[in-house]
């Protein structure tokens, strides 16, 4: 078990985040947030390439910093920004890694022909991957994540530059590994953990906003869900109304999904919430729900 | 019946202190010393992996060799050399191939683009750092010895004292940048220790040349014996703490 401790980070004065209390558990949780939250500040933390300024991270008692190369050992971590040697191929590259993650190289050699078939780049692996798309390296990135069949698996924003049969591979695959590992997964695309995650954690304001599953979350807004047509004309007064969660031009119209606290109007219809509507309700500017699980 | 106080021994100081040893060892893991560590390490990554960048190492190695041999020939057409000059030269200088070596493929390793991948593996940077380090002095340390080799037979040095005097500026330098890694904060304070060994003997060699050189001249074989052994003790010493430097300190 992974348990962050009341920790808080500053770079100087500036405080990125406040008295963060998190418990993982085996499973994918989906670490959601918009851009410059603290999400890769929290996970640089969980990764020891950043310390707590107060606060401790402890994994099964000890703290990950005592623990040193053990920790490290059980880790795989994907970072926000993946960097690669140009010149080498996948194999050489995960040879590599596998050497300093302390792998026989006959194990790391069945491991990484093992995981190459895995993220599909089986044919590329004597490639340099200099000439690889953005995907490919991504997915190169996600196998030396794995490398050492870690314990607990962090992936900072391990779907940027993935198609989307890429994602949905990738996130089979993700289901598939969280069964006997923690898996942590930072993402601000919704998506990418709605259908996945064992639990979501949002951050807001340096703090835990909801750390609960996904039906829970979306919950927070049943009943105060709509959908209705509107003339162009009168969309600008909807809005400053309402939160419009999402709008299109449909028949001559504008087709808003939005929120409303307060009895209905008889032609809005009512919809079944997502976690993609929480979470955009969740960032508007000023607001705050109500009842959420911490 | 009597009721008779049973004696319960007490045990003293030094036998708590024992017991409580005995308790901690027992559920410590061993620590290895600093030497079975690197073996350990080398054994399992292989010298292929440690010196990844070995070629771009031989380059700059090199390079630099013939860089700094011209740049002796260019000086030595301006100013001939003497035999003290020389000792001055070589003490002053010994550190250069050690400096680049250290510059180029430790404090600049922050750069390398897979810089933070690297630092979460078993092995992280500052422990492969670490046996690099060595490497890298020893590297120097012979390469010195062979340059003095050639210099000697041209300018009849004393190939024996010269050595001793370029091993242990080496080993003061190397102690001395360790130190300044571990120790300083900004970039600017680590690399003012580095121009400022160079600037130093510069100054001392041309302000009070006589002086200097009779002072380097003057300090016994064995006494540069012995500060090259504690220099090369120090800078072990650090290495070891620079396996731990990133528990200690972070590192992004």
């Amino acid at each position: 078990m992974l348990v962050v401790n009341n920790v808080s980070k500053q770079f100087g004065n500036f405080s990125v985040l406040e008295d963060i209390n998190i418990e993982f558990n085996n499973g994918v949780y989906g670490l959601l947030a918009p851009n410059g939250a603290g999400k890769t500040t929290l996970i640089k933390m969980l990764v020891t390439l950043l310390f707590p300024t107060k606060g401790e991270i402890l994994y099964n008692g000890t703290e990950i910093t005592g623990l040193d190369e053990k920790y490290r050992d059980v880790l795989g971590y994907l970072p926000q920004e993946f960097g690669y040697y140009k010149n080498y191929s996948p194999e050489q590259y995960l040879l590599y890694l596998a050497a300093l993650k302390g792998i026989h190289k006959k194990q790391a050699k069945e491991r990484i022909s093992e995981l190459l078939r895995l993220v599909n780049l089986e044919e590329a692996s004597q490639k340099k991957m200099k000439k690889f798309s953005g995907g490919m390296i991504q997915r190169v990135g996600i196998a030396q994540a794995m490398l050492n069949d870690p314990k607990i698996l962090i992936l900072d924003e391990p779907t940027a530059g993935l198609d989307p049969k890429e994602r949905a591979r990738f996130r089979k695959l993700l289901t598939e590994l969280a069964r006997n590992r923690i898996v942590i997964l930072s993402t601000h695309i919704v998506s990418d953990v709605e259908s996945i995650a064992n639990e979501i954690i949002m951050i807001k304001d340096k703090a835990v906003l909801y750390k609960d599953n996904t039906e829970n979350i979306s919950n927070l807004l049943e009943g105060k869900m709509y959908e209705t047509e509107v003339d162009f004309s009168e969309a600008t007064t909807f809005r400053e109304r309402y939160t419009s969660i999402a709008e299109k031009r449909e028949n001559g119209k504008m087709k808003f999904r939005f929120v409303a606290n307060g009895e209905p109007h008889t032609e809005w219809k009512s919809v079944t919430p997502t976690l993609e509507d929480v979470f955009l309700y969740a960032y508007a500017d000023g607001i705050t729900l109500n009842g959420a699980s911490v | 019946m009597s009721r008779k106080k049973p004696h319960i021994p007490f045990p003293n100081e030094k036998v708590m202190e024992r017991e409580i040893e005995a308790i901690i060892s027992r559920g410590l893991d061993p620590t290895p010393s600093f030497g079975r560590y690197l073996l350990t390490m080398y054994r399992q990554i292989g010298f292929r992996y440690i010196f990844r960048d070995a070629t771009e190492i031989a380059f700059t190695l090199f390079l630099s060799i013939i860089i700094l041999t011209f740049l002796s020939i260019s000086v030595g057409n301006y100013a001939a050399f003497e035999q003290g000059n020389l000792y001055t030269w070589i003490f002053g200088w010994s550190p250069a191939l050690y400096m680049i070596m250290a510059y180029f493929f430790f404090m600049n390793k922050k750069q390398s683009p897979i810089y933070e991948v690297e630092m979460t593996c078993k092995y992280n940077m500052y422990q492969l750092a670490a046996f690099r380090m060595l490497f890298f002095g020893l590297v120097a340390m012979l390469m010195n010895g062979f340059m003095i080799f050639l210099i000697a037979s041209e300018y009849q040095l004393n190939f024996y004292f010269a050595f001793i005097l370029s091993t242990t500026s080496l080993f003061l330098f190397a102690t001395l940048f360790l130190y300044a890694q571990l120790k300083m904060k900004s970039l600017i304070s680590k690399l003012a220790v580095i121009a400022g060994w160079g600037l130093i003997n510069m100054f001392l060699s041309y302000f009070s040349s006589e002086v200097y050189q009779t002072i380097l001249q003057q300090i016994p074989f064995y006494v540069y014996g012995v500060i090259s052994i504690c220099g090369f003790i120090l800078y072990y010493k650090h290495l070891k703490k620079l396996t731990v430097y990133a528990r200690a300190k972070g590192v992004v």
